[in-house]
Parts: C-alpha cells; sequence; structure tokens
C-alpha cells in the first residue's frame, strides 16, 4: 500500500538533473519535459529558493498531447538541439517523469545523430533529488573525466559543493573555504558551482576532497579516490575538520595556530556570550528541526551536544512523515523551529509563539548573503547570535504596553450603505499608505458599521463616518 | 508587422496545473488530493504554499512501483477515506497531473461522496492544458458544472462576476453594482463552495478575463447572459456598467446615471495624470488578461507598440484584439520568451511589464520592468481608483529609469 505524503519536501530526481548540470558554467541543459517542468524547476522555485530571475541554460522540449499520445518526443527533441547546437554549451538531455512515462529513450538517436550531446535519463519516477544529485555526479564524472592517472598537487584541496536548491550553501561554502585556507590548504576546485563540466578531470589531482553534504557528492568523492572530508558543524567538529585539512595539506602546524586563532576571533563572541548571562538561558531552550540530513544533524549537534539546549526533535526531511511533524509541532511547539516552509504553516495552524527560524527547502527564503552559515565555526556564532537575538525580542513582547483597545470586531448583522457613505470611504481608504489600505478598509467598515449598530440602524451613513474621523 | 522567425525555445506559463491549485486550495473547507509524482508534488506544493494558501497539499505516494504495480486508483481511493475521516472536511479536490493523466484515472472508480466531503476530479495535465490561466477555467467549470444549482428558480437580479480580482477592486464592484440595482453578486473563484452552488441560480455573468472559455460557455448553456469586458480605463468602464444593467434589466436612467458618474470619475484621474504619461511601455505577462491593461495605458496616453500573453486568442478577447490592433499595439498570443525579447530589443521600451524572465532581460538592458503577476494582479485596477493605482506605480517607474540605467552600468558596462 503507497504511503500518504503530505506537502512533498523532497524534489525529484529530475530537479536533482536540473539543478546539478545547470550549475556547470559551460553546460545547456535540455529537459525532455512538459511545459510545467520546465516553469517550476527551472523559474518559480529557482527564484524562490536561489534568488535567480530563472535558470538561463534550461531549455525544455514543452511536450504536448501529440507527442504523450502519439508521436513519442524524438522528434521534438532533435528540433530542440537544431536550436540550441550553435551556442557553443555542452549539451545535455534530461529525462522528466513524464518522458519517462511514455518511455523516451535518446541513447541511441543522440549515438546516431548528435554524439556531442549527452543523455541523462534522470530516473525522476525511481529516485528522489538526493539519490538523484549522487548520480548526476558520479555520471558527470564517467562521461567527463579524461582518464589520465592523477598527479596530485601537495595543499590542493577540492570541494564537491552544493548544486542549485542546496539551502543556505553560499554561507556554507565561503564558510568551508575559509576553514581550508586557514588550516594551510589551497581551495583548487568547487564543483559543480565555480566548474565546467570537464573539470571533473582534475578533482583527482587534490590532496583532500571535502564533500559538503552528507545527501550526496560521495559517489564521486569515491572514483577519485583522494581521501575524503566531510564539512563540519559546531566546535568540536571543525577542529577536527582543521586539524585533517592541515594533516593532508602538509600544514599541520598551521592548522594547530589557526584553531588557536579561532579562539581569539572567529569564536569569540561564543566564549563571551557564553561568560555573560545570555548562555544561562541556553539549558532552557526548547528547540526543534526539520531539515535536510547534514543539516538536521548539525543542528542537533551543536545546540544540544555542546551548548545544553533541548532538542524536542531533530528529523531528517527525506524521510519524515510530515502528518507525524505536523502532530508533533503541535503538541510540543517548540520554542525555536528551525525548518521549513510545510513547518511554518504547521506553526501557524497551531498558533504556536514558536520562533521560526528557515533552515531548509522548500520554502521562499534569500540566503545569498554570506554572513549565514550554520557550518563550521561562523556558523556555531551566527546561530547563537540569532537565538539570544531572538529571546530579547521575546522578551521586548512581554514587556507592558499603553495601546488603544482595537475595535474591531464583525458586527452580529450586515449592515448596509448609503452610496455618499461608500465614496467617503474610498475616500478616506485612497489616503492610508497603499500596502495597508485593505485591513485599514476593513477595520474602518468594521468600526462604522459597529456604531451604527450600537444605535439600532441598519445603514451606515455619511454622518457615522463623519463621528469616526 | 511581420512575425519574425527567432528561435522560440522558451513558453511562458506557470506550471498550468498551478492555476486549478490556487482556484481549489483557496475554498473553505478543502482538502486538496493530489494524484502526482514527488517532483510535480514538491514544485506544486512549493509554489502554492507560497502563492495560494497556507494549506497542506496531501497525495498518495506514486512512484515505478505504484505505476507498474496498478495500485494507483486504490491508492489514491484511500488517500480520500483517510482525509475524509476529518469531519470537518467539506470537500475533496482531486487533481490529476501529467504522470497520472498518462497513466490514466478513470473518474468512475472515484468516489463522489464520502463522509462529510463532496469529491471532485479536476484534471490539469500541463501537456494538454498549456498555461496557467486556462487551468484556472477548467477549475472553475468543474466546481461549477458539478456543484452551480442550475436547476432551481433564477434569481432575477443576482450577477456573477468571474475571475481573479483583487479584494479593493471587489469592494469596489460590489459598491458600484449595488448603485445601479443589482441585488446580489457572487465573485468566482470563491472562497466557498456556496459560491458555486449560487452561480447556478444568477441571470448573468460578467467575464472579467478572456480565458474563462469553458465556464462562460456552460453558463450561457444554461440560460445565463454573459456580459464581456471589464471595468478599466473610463470609456470601459462606463460601457461595462451599462451593459450590466441591460443583461440583468436594471432601471436605465440609474444605470446611465452611474455609469456617467464613474466614467467621469475615471477620466479626472486620467487627465490628473497627463503630464506624467510619455513614454512606450511593452505588456508582456503570462495571466491571461494582459489586454485590458493595454487598454487603459493606451486610453491614458501611453504609447504600447507590442503586447503578448500566455493565452490563445479567444472569443471573449476579441473586442479588446480588435481595439488594440487598430491603435497599432502587436498582439501575440501564446507567446515565447524569444519574441518579448526581441520585442525589447526592437521598440527599446521605457518600461516593461512582464514575466520574471523577460524583466530580468529589460533591467540588463537599463530598462525599468516589473513582473505583471505582482504588480498589476495584486493591485486595484477597477474604475477610477484602480486606474489611479496603476497609473501612479507607472509613471513612478517610468520616472525612475535612470536607477535601471546606473545599476545596468554598473554590473555590464557598456563597452
Amino acid at each position: 500500500m503507497a504511503k500518504t505524503i503530505r506537502d512533498e519536501s523532497t524534489a525529484s530526481a529530475y530537479w536533482a538533473a536540473v539543478n546539478t548540470f545547470c550549475a556547470l558554467q559551460d553546460v545547456h541543459v535540455i529537459a525532455d519535459a512538459p511545459v510545467g517542468c520546465y516553469n517550476l524547476a527551472g523559474v518559480a522555485v529557482m527564484d524562490y529558493t536561489d534568488a535567480l530571475p530563472y535558470l538561463e541554460n534550461l531549455t525544455p522540449t514543452s511536450l504536448t498531447e501529440l507527442e504523450i499520445a502519439s508521436s513519442g518526443s524524438s522528434e521534438i527533441v532533435q528540433e530542440t538541439i537544431e536550436k540550441l547546437k550553435e551556442t557553443g554549451k555542452q549539451l545535455i538531455l534530461i529525462s522528466s517523469a513524464e518522458s519517462e512515462m511514455i518511455g523516451s529513450d535518446h541513447q541511441n538517436m543522440l549515438a546516431m545523430k548528435y554524439p556531442s550531446v549527452r543523455f541523462f535519463p534522470s530516473n525522476s519516477l525511481g529516485e528522489n533529488e538526493w539519490r538523484g544529485r549522487e548520480r548526476a555526479l558520479a555520471w558527470l564524472f564517467d562521461q567527463f573525466d579524461d582518464g589520465q592517472p592523477a598527479e596530485v598537487e601537495p595543499g590542493a584541496v577540492s570541494i564537491i559543493g552544493p548544486t542549485y536548491g542546496c539551502f543556505n550553501s553560499p554561507s556554507d561554502l565561503a564558510e568551508v573555504k575559509r576553514l581550508v585556507t586557514g588550516a594551510g590548504g589551497r581551495v583548487a576546485h568547487v564543483y559543480p558551482f565555480e566548474s565546467k563540466a570537464a573539470d571533473i578531470a582534475k578533482l583527482k589531482n587534490s590532496a583532500a576532497i571535502v564533500v559538503m553534504y552528507r545527501e550526496f557528492g560521495a559517489a564521486l568523492a569515491e572514483k577519485l579516490g583522494r581521501p575524503v572530508l566531510y564539512a563540519p558543524f559546531g566546535i568540536d567538529e571543525t577542529d577536527r575538520f582543521i586539524e585533517e585539512i592541515g594533516r593532508l595539506a602538509g600544514t599541520p602546524e598551521e592548522a594547530a595556530q589557526f584553531i588557536a586563532e579561532e579562539k581569539r576571533t572567529t569564536l569569540r563572541p561564543l566564549w563571551d556570550l557564553w561568560r555573560g548571562p545570555q548562555s544561562e538561558w541556553f539549558p532552557t531552550i526548547r528547540f526543534g528541526v526539520v531539515a535536510s540530513k547534514s543539516y538536521a544533524d548539525g543542528i542537533k549537534r551543536v545546540l544540544a551536544d555542546e551548548l545544553g539546549m533541548q532538542c524536542l526533535f531533530s528529523h531528517d526531511s527525506a524521510t519524515a512523515d510530515n502528518s507525524a511533524v505536523r502532530e508533533q509541532i503541535k503538541a510540543t511547539q517548540p520554542q525555536f523551529l528551525y525548518g521549513r516552509m510545510p513547518d511554518k504553516i504547521y506553526l501557524a495552524e497551531a498558533d504556536a509563539k514558536s520562533r521560526f527560524i528557515p533552515a531548509g527547502f522548500p520554502g521562499p527564503i534569500v540566503r545569498r548573503a554570506l554572513g549565514t552559515p550554520f557550518m563550521g565555526h561562523s556558523g556555531v556564532v551566527w546561530m547563537v547570535q540569532e537565538i539570544v537575538n531572538a529571546l530579547y525580542d521575546m522578551l521586548f513582547n512581554f514587556l507592558p504596553i499603553t495601546r488603544r483597545q482595537p475595535d474591531s470586531a464583525a458586527p452580529a448583522q450586515p449592515l448596509k450603505w448609503t452610496p455618499e457613505a461608500n465614496a467617503i470611504l474610498e475616500e478616506i481608504v485612497k489616503k492610508a499608505p497603499f500596502i495597508s489600505q485593505i485591513s485599514f478598509g476593513r477595520e474602518l467598515k468594521r468600526k462604522a458599521e459597529n456604531l451604527a449598530a450600537s444605535r439600532g440602524a441598519d445603514t451606515v451613513t455619511p454622518d457615522i463616518l463623519k463621528q469616526l474621523a | 508587422m511581420e512575425n519574425k522567425a527567432c528561435n522560440k525555445l522558451h513558453p511562458q506559463s506557470m506550471c498550468p496545473a498551478f492555476g486549478g491549485l490556487r482556484v481549489l486550495l483557496r475554498i473553505d473547507g478543502s482538502q486538496l488530493c493530489m494524484a502526482a509524482d514527488q517532483g510535480c508534488l514538491y514544485g506544486l506544493t512549493f509554489v502554492s504554499h507560497f502563492y495560494a494558501a497556507r494549506r497542506s497539499v496531501v497525495s498518495p505516494e506514486l512512484m515505478n512501483v505504484q505505476i507498474s504495480g496498478g495500485t494507483m486508483i486504490d491508492d489514491l481511493r484511500r488517500a480520500i477515506e483517510k482525509i475524509a475521516e476529518d469531519p470537518a472536511v467539506r470537500f475533496i479536490p482531486v487533481v490529476s497531473t501529467c504522470v497520472a493523466e498518462t497513466a490514466g484515472i478513470a473518474e468512475e472508480l472515484l468516489p463522489k461522496r464520502v463522509g462529510n466531503a463532496e469529491v471532485l476530479l479536476v484534471r490539469l495535465p500541463a501537456f494538454q492544458i498549456r498555461t496557467h490561466p486556462e487551468a484556472k477555467d477548467v477549475a472553475v467549470s468543474s466546481l461549477v458544472k458539478r456543484f452551480g444549482a442550475f436547476g432551481e428558480p433564477k434569481k432575477g437580479k443576482t450577477l456573477v462576476v468571474l475571475g481573479e480580482i483583487f479584494p479593493v477592486d471587489a469592494m469596489m464592484i460590489g459598491g458600484v453594482l449595488q448603485k445601479i440595482g443589482v441585488e446580489s453578486v457572487i465573485t468566482l473563484p470563491g472562497a466557498d463552495l456556496d459560491d458555486y452552488v449560487q452561480a447556478g441560480r444568477a441571470s448573468a455573468c460578467a467575464v472579467l478575463h478572456p480565458f474563462y472559455e469553458r465556464t462562460a460557455a456552460l453558463f450561457e448553456s444554461a440560460g445565463v447572459k454573459i456580459v464581456g469586458g471589464n471595468p478599466i480605463g473610463a470609456n470601459a468602464t462606463g460601457q461595462w456598467i451599462e451593459r450590466i444593467g441591460e443583461a440583468l434589466d436594471l432601471d436605465p436612467a440609474t444605470v446611465k446615471q452611474v455609469a456617467d458618474e464613474e466614467r467621469q470619475k475615471a477620466r479626472q484621474v486620467m487627465a490628473g495624470f497627463e503630464s506624467r504619461m510619455h513614454g512606450s511601455v511593452i505588456v508582456a505577462g503570462y495571466e491571461g488578461n494582459e489586454l485590458p491593461l493595454v487598454r487603459l495605458l493606451l486610453e491614458a496616453g501611453l504609447d504600447v507598440p507590442y503586447a503578448s500573453t500566455s493565452i490563445a486568442r479567444t472569443p471573449l478577447g476579441e473586442e479588446d484584439h480588435r481595439l488594440l490592433t487598430m491603435l497599432g499595439t502587436e498582439v501575440r498570443y501564446r507567446k515565447y520568451l524569444e519574441e518579448d525579447m526581441e520585442a525589447v530589443l526592437e521598440h527599446k521600451p521605457d518600461l516593461v511589464i512582464g514575466t520574471t524572465s523577460l524583466d530580468s532581460f529589460a533591467k540588463e538592458h537599463g530598462i525599468p520592468a516589473i513582473y505583471y503577476t505582482n504588480n498589476i494582479s495584486a493591485r486595484p485596477i477597477f474604475f477610477a481608483s484602480g486606474a489611479a493605482s496603476v497609473l501612479g506605480m507607472i509613471a513612478g517607474l517610468i520616472e525612475k529609469r535612470e536607477i535601471y540605467g546606473r545599476m545596468k552600468e554598473y554590473f555590464m558596462p557598456t563597452e
């Protein structure tokens, strides 16, 4: 029996293919897909996860009934290739769930007619986005590695990094680069971002490979045959990461010095907050996390294991059942919830007073500035800073204030409005700031109706409005 | 003007299914059930949570295992039954998208009612429907067909206003219609299932947007009079009010008086903007209701050399099409991004009101640009106050052209 999904929070392998291949500078992706798969992955969602107007290097075949019901997609794929072959980019054709439904396999056609165009079967009806990214990166190695033996450059460190659709990746990538450099390594390549497709052949020449996420990248790292590290969360893991980079880059002393310097600089705010009154709140803080696996485990390790806060739950978004998450959020109402758009909805449904902190997709969020890391030493400090500031806010909201009581409940009976009264209302509403016109208009309308009702009138007339003004 | 042969590569529409989801998710007491694969579900849930409603989207898992195992319809039935266990759920729209439609869903195998909930299958495959405005029509017509109380006696002075509009516009329309003697107004797409029931008893339907062809045909076949046009700009506002009066057989003197008043008010607003209405604007959204905006801009004195939309040319939009073409606007339907880009290069407008993709292209050329969907659809546009709101924004943008030029020069300096 198929499971019932609430608010699907993990994309498919089709999305993985778009997000991975389009990140490469010299690649243009053709999606064998209907218009919706193009728009959602390449425009609508891309706008709100990665803050890009649209993916300029993605083109759909825009499958219609004709291809689905009778002709198949071979012809439309060829037409699309013809229009794009002058771009000078490496063309990669990917399948979508829908093209897989009609069994479109273009491998042989491409081999015969367009040998330079590569076909990646997304397996979108079989795999989720994380397995899809894993396979897409390994596939890139199989397609574009030069087969030459490795010539290891001492000190070179390459990062198997983010693709599109990886939450908060600019800040985390910047932090990982900072750590590598601080430990004495040299960042050689970041793949797929900051790279061309064929740069994958150079990765094997690195002294060490850093895999940014537990979700994907390990398969490619294994093919490279170099020592592998994972991007760290928290103080301890980050220190071990720095030491290990130092060891592999041949700069152990530099790495040790860097850790000492980190304690004096980057991490110093944590020590100051720890000695100050702020950290005394930590043991009382109840938090929950629903995010991708790296984040779910990482945030828990930092906040609960290292700083002593209470972790109510920490779920991997790819395996969590959102119906259960919804119940758990309602039942526990954590003080801080690190989560996704669905979690924000569940909080709203429960009228929970939790502080929501975006920590994963889905959900619209701009995270392009480099100052919001979760990973590394900087991540610890940023997370703690945000928590303390939120606590200050909560305190502020508890302080008493003097204000007028709103008189805005709707009257029991609907009232009529004379045309004159309506015209006056229109005039008044127009003068309000545009953004608040609706609520202003509604509030005014209710006030007028309440006033009229309190006098036993069944119609709102201009004099009622004048008395409100 | 000749239609140049540029490469047409990127169609401009949201995923069509989203148009239907926006309509269905906003109905009170509904719990949507999708028949869609993981990738489709992820994307549509994402945009629905952003743009439609803060409500859960539920679906039985639909991957290779279920498709090849042939369990899809049973899984769907079980998911529907599970949703219906909640007595607060009164309506379960079942939306099937590309993959489920290709696999094939037999409607007769789905229940019509479970527990307290009505169940309605709405088929929204992107490969067939093409654009999201047209999917709104599919959703609304499915609802009206199923729930409209066409068998009950008509209510004389009752009007259906068909087309998603901004809340302030709905208030304005209500006010004006009350003045001319309309007794009750039902706005569709509605937030209550009962709106669709009551719509069947109306005597006329004002179709504000030209893509509601299926819905309009449905009303027409049930003897509901169809009124075209919309109260945008001075001339059309007066005309629209008069048409409503005629369709509902209202007192002609009152109708004429209100029509004249509203026409005059809109004229005054537009006259107030006269000194600021210089320049050319390209309107190239994908919502299907762009042409009335073009009409307003032309009437206000702006030049609109090119306009395009995602939908096909329809009989309901013919009046605008003829007018705009006569006034020199080149109109394109089912447009591609490349056609719009070419128009920007050719006409070098002072403002582009387009899609996110086209707008980024315009800004790369130092041209002010705004996303039609966010800035026009989310703003009053009807009657005098709507004209003031839209023209004020447009004048402001054209006057800020220099900022766009500076930003462009900073990031993409002219050699």
